[in-house]
């Protein structure tokens, strides 16, 4: 009890995380529902270690160029690392989505190639270590309060163009020869859905962490898909796991004093086996 | 459009960015009903989704002398993924997707005609069961369904009868049948078993990218024996009694 004391009263330290947790895992979850149905659950793993090939690249041409941590003036804009990020990100969702029946294979080539791109181009990178790892993957026990922010308008733009889209989405994902036929143009609706992925995957990864992005959009979908009897139901319930893994998975990360992300993915994967008992029992009955 | 030309395809080469046949004529006019046939990987798939716009031409073009039709495809049912959790009615409602206004799900009058076509199909007491769970047969009908909802000018559809049971099959022939003659709708139909096309279609399409055969045109005048053993690369025999056509394929000799 004395943990939980302790965590409710040091609550103004943790907050800013807690929120952009809750807000990155909903939005994330309900993201996740389309990775999973498209049969692309890799591509949410390549997309953020694409996006940190960008803010490395931010940081590589402002060292090369002189301009110091992130450039100054126009430079500093253009090279800020949320940007580059969110541009390579971006960059690569088109790729993957045009890629269509070659997906897997540019999942690969994107997320080698840029693991590698990462480790060669971060040699050359005169910020300290520490801080460029910051930047990359984030870390989920403590955030900057901008990153509410960029969090949450990523995800307000999710909703909306989601809101918007639905039905095409779900039309071109299903039967894209059907929805073509219809006049629906397929590759425009897959290219904005990845682009949506890229830029939630990217902010995401950035503010906490590349394990917990990629898991919010794996385990609640998965957990959604099993037990959900529609897609409405499916998202539901993916959103439903995606917010109780991060704010449970936070708290008990804090009592049990275990790493941050890494309790979040735990316990979401932890109730996507649970799902997936709860679905078995129900078949069987 | 005098003569009721609804496609023309005038020396177009299909193919996915690399030739596979030579370039064909193919005239579709309102109210017919064609039979697309030949062996497997023959080509059928990918001269179907030339005309539906699907597969962009290697040469040549896709002509709608009267403007662009309004399609309903079936595609072959095998080809969906069964992990989306949806009933037989949020596919059929599928159909009308392009209806709807951004960020808008169908209207009253879009549920009316879904419910219309599922009752058409004959499949109105299993509409909220999940489409995964759906017989072979079953899933058939409600993706005819959906097609039909969309209210098409011209109805494509791809091997409509496969994994289907003999009844079945026959039921959906026959409901093909029915709804060209009682409606007019254009039919393009995919199938590999010659002898059962006949049955329904008036003009026939053979086609086999492997042995270059592309012939088009009145189902009657399309079935000489000659034509069909070159097609299917295998002797083919036709005989007619009265109004009725058999075709047997000749068993390979080693």
């Amino acid at each position: 009890m004395t943990e939980s004391i302790s965590f409710w009263e040091s609550w103004f330290v943790w907050r800013d995380a807690v929120i952009v947790s809750l807000i990155a895992a909903a939005a994330l979850s309900y993201l996740g529902v389309w990775v999973v149905l498209k049969r692309v659950v890799y591509v949410p793993l390549a997309l953020s270690q694409v996006s940190s090939v960008g803010v490395v690249t931010a940081f590589l041409v402002c060292d090369l160029c002189g301009h110091g941590e992130h450039g100054t003036g126009i430079v500093g804009v253009l090279l800020d690392p949320s940007w580059t990020s969110l541009l390579f990100a971006g960059l690569a969702s088109a790729w993957f989505a045009t890629a269509r029946a070659h997906s897997s294979n540019a999942t690969v080539v994107a997320y080698l190639l840029s693991a590698a791109a990462v480790l060669v181009m971060g040699g050359f990178i005169r910020q300290d270590l520490h801080d460029v790892q910051s930047l990359l993957f984030g870390h989920a026990v403590l955030v900057e309060t901008i990153q509410i922010i960029y969090v949450g308008s990523a995800a307000f733009i999710v909703l909306v163009v989601h809101s918007l889209f639905y039905r095409r989405f779900l039309s071109v994902s299903y039967d894209p020869d059907s929805a073509g036929a219809l006049g629906i143009r397929s590759l425009q609706h897959d290219i904005l859905l990845y682009l949506t992925l890229g830029m939630m995957i990217s902010i995401a990864t950035r503010a906490i962490g590349a394990l917990p992005a990629f898991g919010f959009a794996i385990f609640p979908a998965l957990a959604g898909l099993r037990i959900g009897r529609s897609m409405r139901a499916a998202f539901l319930v993916a959103i439903m796991v995606g917010v109780l893994s991060a704010g449970l998975g936070y708290y008990l990360s804090f009592v049990w004093e275990l790493p941050t992300g890494a309790s979040m993915v735990g316990l979401a994967g932890g109730l996507y086996l649970l799902s997936a008992a709860i679905s078995r029992l129900g078949r069987a009955k | 459009m005098p003569d009721g030309t609804i496609v023309k395809m005038e020396g177009t080469v299909i193919g996915y960015g690399r030739a596979l046949t030579r370039p064909l004529d193919l005239t579709v006019r309102r109210g017919d009903f064609w039979g697309i046939v030949g062996p497997n990987g023959s080509g059928k798939t990918t001269l179907v989704k030339t005309i539906l716009g699907l597969v962009r031409p290697v040469g040549g073009l896709v002509g709608f002398p009267s403007g662009p039709p309004r399609f309903g495809y079936m595609p072959q049912r095998h080809l969906l993924n069964p992990d989306y959790p949806l009933n037989a009615l949020d596919v059929v409602v599928m159909g009308r997707t392009n209806r709807f206004p951004l960020g808008r799900g169908p209207s009253g009058d879009d549920r009316r005609r879904v419910r219309e076509e599922i009752e058409r199909v004959d499949m109105a007491a299993l509409a909220d069961r999940p489409f995964a769970s759906l017989s072979g047969g079953q899933q058939q009908r409600i993706l005819l369904a959906r097609a039909l909802a969309s209210d098409p000018d011209v109805l494509v559809l791809d091997e409509p009868t496969t994994g289907m049971d003999l009844p079945g099959e026959a039921d959906i022939l026959s409901f093909l049948q029915g709804l060209h003659a009682r409606t007019g709708l254009t039919i393009l139909m995919i199938g590999h078993h010659i002898g059962k096309v006949i049955r329904v279609a008036d003009h026939l399409c053979l086609i086999n990218k492997d042995t270059d055969i592309f012939e088009a045109g009145p189902a009657q005048e399309m079935l000489q024996a000659e034509a069909l053993s070159k097609a299917y690369g295998r002797g083919i025999e036709v005989n007619r009694h009265g109004e009725d056509v058999w075709v047997h394929v000749q068993q390979e000799v080693e």
